[in-house]
């Protein structure tokens, strides 16, 4: 891309329209501060980018300080300030881009007329990747942070969009996962929750690792076996006969330990048989109180009060021919509680006989204590029978060897509750005696003490019997039982491996969301990667570039620049001082920092393959002392147009613009004078010819309707002929023009023609015919205009004179 | 094809990976975010369809 014009109006500095002729090879604007040249490299920058680095810097420290400082102050237009430029694009066809500026500082881009979104179709993109270099900007890449700086540099060399590009890939990650779908959020809860589990079965462990490494074709493969592993041969469905394992191991599940019984070898020694004779004790000691009383009674009061012993017999409805048992006053063993009712009323008169009754009430209730021990004692022996499910379990276990085990256990319980009921029977009798000797209450059991004593007594002596017989069959029933035993383990293996094959398509759907993830990591690796390779590739070249612009700027020095050091994501920039290597940026001075930036900006803005044929450089020199500036009128300026690159210098300096002008007059360059700004904005007068310059102006205004136009179109001829007569000879010879052709005509300076010796003879009737028409239309002494030339006879001599141009351009250095 | 398409063809001519190679297809162009994510999500969608009906 190449700027042939510029036209600002409103913005900036610049308020009435302007256009700024750019078509020499370089044109140079010259003005003092505040002449309004910054403005004009703020209006290239704003065209490209729609936005300046000064301003975004600016909004940095205060948006409202910055507000607003896009448009001319004074401008009070009705339509948008815009800036304007006429170009070349890369393929060398001629376009116009044009930016408007709205009222909320966003603008319009046109080009060509349309609107468009950006200008990456001429390969503009990056605000720092830019064909400006600014006097206020020099230092910005160096006092950056090394992260950014990497980043501007790398977009300086054009890698920018690797550096976008990973950018995008890092969001893209977070945005992936922020709008993953449910059925993939779903899969990955599960596997994890799958996994875990998995990982508590051993046997499941390997297929674990497999799938975190991501193979999950090894893992299934791996899973497969331990699942076969786990059925019988000849399944049809691998899963289904899984199932079928899991639901015969749920019922092969019994805590058969808890079934098991003590062995009692011999049932006299049995705690429980022990305390039966306790009892028996008891109830003893029970009749004898009672009987000894009631016969010391009976004898004293069978012979001084036998009505009252009739009394007894008769109330009670007994005789003692009839039921001696039944007599209280009778040797008889019976124990029934009517009978200690009768015994008791007969035995309360006396004191003696109330002892007897007290210590009788003493050993039922000793009774009742010696009843508490032997249940007692019957629980540690008799063993935890199997519920209904576990017989079902065991018959499922063990079969047909099962039911003798089965069997005596039903004989054990049947016993059991024998037992039972007899304690109960027991009890309540217990109960009624100790209320008969308590108070008299005549209850209504009939049961004699003793042989209800005695019938516990055999069923209890019995159980031991039972429990050796149920322990005996345990015995015997062991080691089928547990040969086909079924652990919680067992069952929770099986369980696992059924989770593990059905929930598979969670695992492989987990899986493509982690390989995503992965790719996503891996890839903002390979890009680092990438980058940081190309850019030490490009670095390598660039880096050297860097070094020989700043050895051109700094022939001789102790102290220089000595290179980049890229990183990662990082970017280092080394000085040397004899040999001793240290950063640049707190070690070199602010004139060698300047190079510096001027060296890195000048590197860039040439690399190869730069979209920019037009290079404009603001104040480069300000702060360098004499000697750097000579270097970069002599030899930077030099190399770029050497290079072909087109050059727009903005200086205060008029020394640097006059010399530079002087240097470079032969390779076309035109000198501006900016002074006098104004309101309206800056005044441009131009000061120095150029040769491209001459014939532009005479192409501009050839065809004009305006008599005074094309009147300067004439004048523009002449001095193009007079002109190139004095480039020809410079460039050719090599020699300085001699004072005495100073402010000569053509009739004096045609005679330099013949020193040169690329001038083809033929041409010098060409620039006299030129020359001869232009004096037909200006005044002898002062070259004014005395009548006008018509656009016919001005194009025909504007085509001469371009191809005389063109025929020389490469002996004067264009 | 421009230089910064070089570049990323380049770039992309290094990434064998499936996936990867599936999400450079994405920012051929214009290296977007939402472009990327929205390419990857495409591509687990289909996937996930694929196992869902194995």
């Amino acid at each position: 891309m190449r700027l042939k014009s510029l036209s600002i109006c409103g913005f900036r500095g610049f308020n009435d329209a302007q256009t700024l002729d750019l078509s020499d090879t370089m044109v140079i604007f010259e003005g003092p501060n505040g002449s309004g040249k910054t403005s004009i490299g703020e209006a290239v920058e704003w065209l490209l980018y729609g936005r300046t680095l000064k301003r975004t810097k600016g909004d940095d420290l205060s948006k409202r300080e910055y507000s607003g400082c896009y448009k001319n102050a004074h401008y009070i237009g009705s339509a948008p300030p815009y800036v304007e430029a006429e170009l070349d694009d890369r393929a060398g066809k001629a376009r116009k881009i044009l930016r408007e500026l709205k009222t909320d500082e966003t603008s319009v881009l046109k080009v060509d007329g349309s609107v468009v979104q950006d200008l990456k179709e001429f390969g503009i993109d990056h605000l720092h990747d830019r064909p400006l270099i600014l006097q206020h900007t020099l230092q910005d890449f160096i006092f950056m942070k090394p992260k950014a700086r990497y980043e501007v540099l790398s977009a300086m060399m054009g890698l920018e969009p690797l550096i976008a590009l990973r950018t995008a890939v890092e969001a893209a990650k977070t945005e992936f996962s922020k709008r993953l779908p449910q059925r993939a959020v779903q899969a990955q809860s599960r596997r994890t929750l799958l996994v875990a589990d998995m990982r508590q079965e051993p046997v499941l462990v390997p297929v674990v690792t497999l799938i975190e490494s991501g193979r999950l074709a090894a893992a299934k493969q791996h899973l497969g076996q331990v699942a076969q592993g786990l059925v019988s041969p000849g399944y049809a469905d691998l899963l289904q006969a899984l199932k079928t394992v899991k639901s015969s191991k749920e019922r092969a599940q019994l805590d058969w330990g808890r079934l098991s019984a003590a062995v009692i070898s011999s049932p006299a020694e049995a705690p429980v048989v022990k305390l039966l004779s306790r009892l028996d004790a008891r109830v003893s000691k029970i009749r004898e109180h009672l009987a000894a009383a009631a016969a010391e009674q009976q004898g004293s009061q069978r012979e001084h009060e036998p009505q009252r012993r009739q009394f007894y017999h008769l109330g009670l409805r007994l005789l003692d021919s009839v039921h001696p048992e039944h007599c209280p006053f009778c040797a008889a063993d019976s124990l029934t509680p009517q009978r200690i009712a009768a015994l008791r009323e007969a035995l309360a008169e006396t004191p003696e006989g109330l002892a007897a009754i007290q210590k009788a009430l003493a050993e039922v209730r000793g009774l009742t204590t010696d009843l508490v021990a032997q249940v007692a004692e019957q629980k540690k022996v008799v063993p935890n029978q199997p519920d209904d499910a576990e017989v079902r379990k065991i018959r499922d276990i063990a079969a047909g060897a099962a039911e003798a085990f089965l069997e005596s256990n039903k004989a054990l319980g049947d016993q059991l509750v024998i037992c039972g009921e007899s304690i109960e029977v027991l009890k309540n009798l217990q109960t009624a005696i100790e209320g008969v000797l308590s108070s008299g209450e005549l209850p209504k059991s009939s049961d004699d003490l003793a042989q209800v004593v005695g019938r516990y007594k055999a069923e209890i002596s019995v159980l031991p019997a039972f429990i050796n017989g149920y322990a005996a069959n345990y015995s015997v029933l062991d080691p089928a039982i547990k040969a086909g035993l079924a652990s919680s383990a067992d069952v929770k293996k099986v369980e696992r491996t059924i989770a593990a094959l059905e929930q598979w398509k969670d695992v492989r759907i987990a899986q493509v969301c982690r390989d995503v993830e992965r790719s996503f990591t891996d890839l903002v690796g390979d890009i680092r990667t990438f980058t940081e390779r190309k850019q030490k590739q490009v670095l390598a070249t660039r880096d050297k570039e860097i070094k020989n612009w700043y050895a051109m700027l700094n022939p001789i020095s102790d102290v220089a620049y000595d290179g980049m050091v890229p990183g990662t994501d990082n970017l280092e920039l080394r000085a040397r001082t004899y040999a001793k290597t240290m950063f640049a940026a707190p070690n070199l001075s602010m004139s060698q920092l300047n190079c510096v930036g001027l060296a890195i900006y000048l590197a860039c803005a040439t690399r190869k393959g730069t979209p920019f044929n037009t290079l404009l450089i603001d104040d480069p020199v300000q702060s360098m002392d004499d000697e750097h500036t000579e270097a970069f009128k002599k030899q930077v300026i030099e190399k770029l147009l050497d290079d072909g690159f087109h050059i727009i210098l903005l200086t205060h300096m008029q020394l640097l613009a006059g010399d530079v002008e002087a240097l470079y007059r032969r390779r076309g360059a035109a000198l501006y004078k900016m002074s006098q700004y104004s309101r309206s904005g800056p005044a441009i007068e131009w000061k120095g010819p150029g040769l491209g310059r001459l014939l532009e102006m005479v192409r501009t205004h050839k065809d004009a309707t305006n008599e005074e136009y094309r009147k300067t179109a004439t004048l523009n001829l002449r001095m193009f002929v007079e002109q190139f007569v004095k480039e020809l000879y410079k460039a050719d010879t090599g020699n300085p023009i001699s004072r005495k052709y100073e402010g000569k005509s053509w009739g004096e300076i045609r005679s330099l023609l013949k020193s040169c010796k690329s001038f083809d003879i033929n041409d010098e009737a060409k620039l006299e015919d030129t020359c001869n028409f232009t004096s037909k239309h200006l005044h002898p002494d002062e070259r004014m205009p005395r009548s006008v030339a018509n656009s016919a006879q001005l194009n025909s001599h504007y085509i001469a004179m371009s191809e005389i141009l063109t025929k020389y351009k490469p002996v004067l250095g264009f | 094809m421009n230089a910064e398409e070089d570049l990323i063809h380049e770039m992309r001519g290094e990434v064998e990976d499936k996936w990867r190679g599936a999400l450079t297809d994405a920012y051929m162009k214009v290296p977007t975010a939402e472009a990327i994510a929205t390419k990857a999500l495409e591509i687990l969608s289909e996937e996930t369809d694929a196992i869902e009906k194995s």
